[in-house]
């Protein structure tokens, strides 16, 4: 069935021909995208254990109003959303460039693992180098994730891949177990590791200010354009290898570019903001009701889409939290499991077992 | 010899075929098929067992040498370390391994027979980390003893198990639906234990992460008091069912048309699968990988799904691997690393195996 659509969506792209971001239904969505995010980030810099007015937010990131509001909206509330729309980003296109390059609906950086090796990277560079500044924690991560991303990418093109989707998401399964329980045993060899580790590993909007979070910026926007020039090349990709040679591309090359960017994204991601999973399935899943499977469609609103997730879930977080606030990977797991779990359980699901 | 002995097990010739025989109790009341592989099997694997818990008492840094052991199990030691590293820290070590092992390999061959799904195991469907999360909210937020601790185990590990019940609904037992649906509730598990670990003084998440990882050191006669206690609950539940779940195993059509009551079995054995599950948790924490690669390894090497070659399987795994912990490095390592690591590399394998068996 899932196939089904891929062709039926892919000949409806070639039947509009050459026009690069598709038809007015898309346009239309990449506006309300839009305007859900900014609506969103709105939220997120009045939302919290003190809500401020998005009046008194516009003036404080003027630098007016009073000097505790200044420093709430200017420091904590700014460096947050700004982290959630980095990563969020990174994380949506990470997922959507899997699900795509896997040919697997339930791919998602967190539970193939690729987030467990940039864990495992990060680790491995604060025992190796005792303490780790922004540039060689992102260097850790994204040897890790890309250590992960191909081993993942190894095992799709496998027997245990190609014959089932499932298989390929529970040898992911295995992959990040395997790579957690390394980096558990490197973290209990050092209290003070331990106790870094325990609070990044939940994943939190928090733990960087701003001006740290903007060194991300360069790197994963070379990532986003990567992803964002993949859509086309991908939708070719899911036709088949064969088909797709037959159409001029090479799909070796499309996957090498491919994981090079799910690594970029994935390997920042979670260098920014810790391991956090779900999000990267669920934006892509979301979006694909409304624009269907064409990837050229799918990415960049999938790229839109997430950073709302994230930032409703870490907004979310605040308000329930009561004196202390739930870290964002603990809600995107809360909200991103039962999820997964209608995902399956629905008729659609029969496709991919 | 009589087909109805007088309260003694006795061997009954019979029309089976070669190689196999019954094994009936008084009246009938209880009957096993053996396979002579299947009782060389066990065998051997008891002898193996024997010589590994023989290897556990002599390996490490304080020797002891063979004559002061043999006299320290009469009751005379040499002195009072070799009676305390042998009696109170070895053997009873040695023995949780085994029966931790043994425990996880057994729940995991009810799992996976009930299911009827190779895949379908305690730690990858999500009940050891329902486990987990159970103790880990007695330990760290309310700080409770340890048969609390275990206590705790059990409900998260049943809360697990009956949402994938619930979850993945009758028909969707067989199905990788049901794998997937525990990846899922065992990330929510995983979740919670990670905001659990945060809200906790830093030495209280470093005594809960060594748990958490699975390890046997400093495991002494309490804990294996309770993980003796959980084997002996189960051994007369098995010994009732073993014909019923060999039948499960053929389908519930057939077992249905043979007069047995499926959904009923099923939940009794795996009501007790989960209390087996979560004292081995509560005992060692959740180590992984066991509970899927013993039967494994006990089908290919019996050739049927008995569960008591499983269980020795399991035992031997897990106290090779905790020897393996305790020696092989620089410092001990917990025991779950090992068994993460191999035991990890081995369910790809499978899952690789599988891939290309339905390929072809």
């Amino acid at each position: 069935m899932a196939s089904n659509n891929l062709l039926r969506g892919t000949s409806d792209a070639q039947r509009v021909g050459s026009r690069i971001a598709g038809t007015p239904k898309t346009f239309a969505g990449m506006v309300i995208a839009l305007a859900v995010l900014f609506i969103t980030v709105v939220l997120s810099f009045s939302l919290g254990a003190k809500s401020i007015p998005p009046f008194e937010v516009a003036q404080a990131l003027l630098g007016q109003g009073q000097e505790n509001i200044v420093a709430i909206v200017g420091q904590l509330r700014l460096s947050r959303t700004v982290i959630g729309l980095i990563s969020g980003c990174a994380l949506g296109l990470a997922g959507t460039l899997m699900q795509a390059i896997t040919r697997n609906p339930i791919a998602d950086p967190g539970i193939l693992g690729v987030n467990a090796g940039a864990a495992l990277g990060v680790v491995v560079g604060i025992l190796l180098t005792g303490a780790l500044g922004v540039t060689s924690t992102m260097a850790f991560a994204m040897i890790g994730a890309a250590v992960a991303a191909g081993a993942v990418m190894m095992l799709s093109s496998s027997y245990a891949g190609a014959s089932s989707p499932v298989r390929l998401t529970l040898s992911g399964v295995a992959l990040a177990a395997i790579l957690s329980g390394v980096t558990n045993a490197i973290v209990l060899t050092d209290e003070s590791i331990l106790d870094t580790f325990r609070f990044w590993q939940v994943g939190s909007l928090t733990s960087r200010p701003v001006a740290e979070a903007s060194l991300f910026l360069p790197i994963i926007v070379v990532g986003i354009v990567l992803a964002l020039f993949l859509g086309g090349p991908l939708n070719a990709l899911a036709l088949g290898d064969d088909s797709a040679v037959a159409l001029g591309s090479n799909p070796a090359r499309i996957r090498l570019v491919g994981l090079l960017a799910v690594t970029i994204l994935c390997g920042g991601a979670t260098a920014l903001a810790g391991p956090i999973s779900f999000v990267g399935l669920l934006a892509p899943h979301l979006v694909r009701r409304f624009t269907g499977p064409d990837l050229r469609r799918l990415i960049p609103l999938a790229m839109l889409v997430a950073p709302i997730i994230l930032l409703l879930s870490d907004i979310l977080g605040r308000l329930i939290g009561g004196g202390s606030e739930v870290p964002v990977g603990i809600m995107c797991a809360f909200v991103g499991a039962p999820l997964l779990i209608v995902l399956l359980r629905r008729g659609r699901s029969r496709s991919i077992s | 010899m009589s087909t109805k002995g007088s309260g003694v097990l006795n061997f009954v010739p019979s029309v089976l075929p070669a190689g196999e025989s019954v094994l009936r109790s008084a009246a009938d009341a209880y009957s096993f098929r053996l396979t002579r592989k299947t009782v060389l099997l066990c065998v051997g694997l008891f002898v193996a067992v024997l010589a590994l818990l023989f290897a556990s008492l002599l390996a490490g840094d304080y020797r002891v040498s063979l004559p002061d052991l043999v006299a320290t199990f009469q009751g005379h030691a040499p002195n009072k370390r070799t009676q305390f590293f042998i009696m109170d820290r070895r053997l009873p070590r040695a023995l949780v391994a085994l029966l931790v092992g043994a425990a996880l390999a057994t729940a995991g061959a009810i799992f996976q027979s009930v299911t009827r799904n190779p895949l379908a195991s305690p730690d990858i469907i999500g009940v050891s980390s329902g486990a987990a999360a159970g103790a880990s909210f007695v330990l760290l937020l309310v700080g409770g003893s340890v048969a609390q601790v275990s206590l705790g185990a059990f409900v998260g590990a049943l809360i697990a198990a009956g949402c994938i019940a619930l979850l993945a609904g009758r028909n969707g037992l067989h199905g990788v639906k049901l794998v997937l649906i525990g990846v899922a509730l065992g990330a929510l598990a995983n979740a919670a234990i990670s905001y659990m670990l945060t809200q906790v003084f830093v030495a209280s998440a470093v005594t809960a992460q060594l748990w958490l990882v699975g390890s046997l050191q400093g495991r002494g006669w309490p804990e294996l008091t309770v993980i003796a206690i959980a084997l002996m609950v189960i051994t007369p539940v098995l010994w009732r069912y073993s014909g019923r779940l060999e039948i499960l195993r053929m389908g519930d059509d057939l077992a249905i048309a043979l007069g047995v009551n499926v959904h009923a079995t099923r939940r009794v054995l795996l009501v007790f699968a989960t209390l087996l599950v979560a004292s081995a948790v509560a005992t060692a924490g959740p180590i992984s990988f066991v509970a899927l690669a013993a039967p494994h390894i006990a089908r290919r090497l019996s050739g049927s799904g008995a569960i008591l070659p499983a269980a020795l399987i399991g035992g031997l795994l897990l106290a090779t691997s905790d020897l393996a912990a305790q020696y092989l490095f620089s410092s001990p390592i917990p025991v779950g690393v090992v068994t993460i690591v191999i035991g990890g590399g081995f369910f790809l394998w499978l899952l690789i195996r599988e891939g290309k068996q339905s390929v072809h």
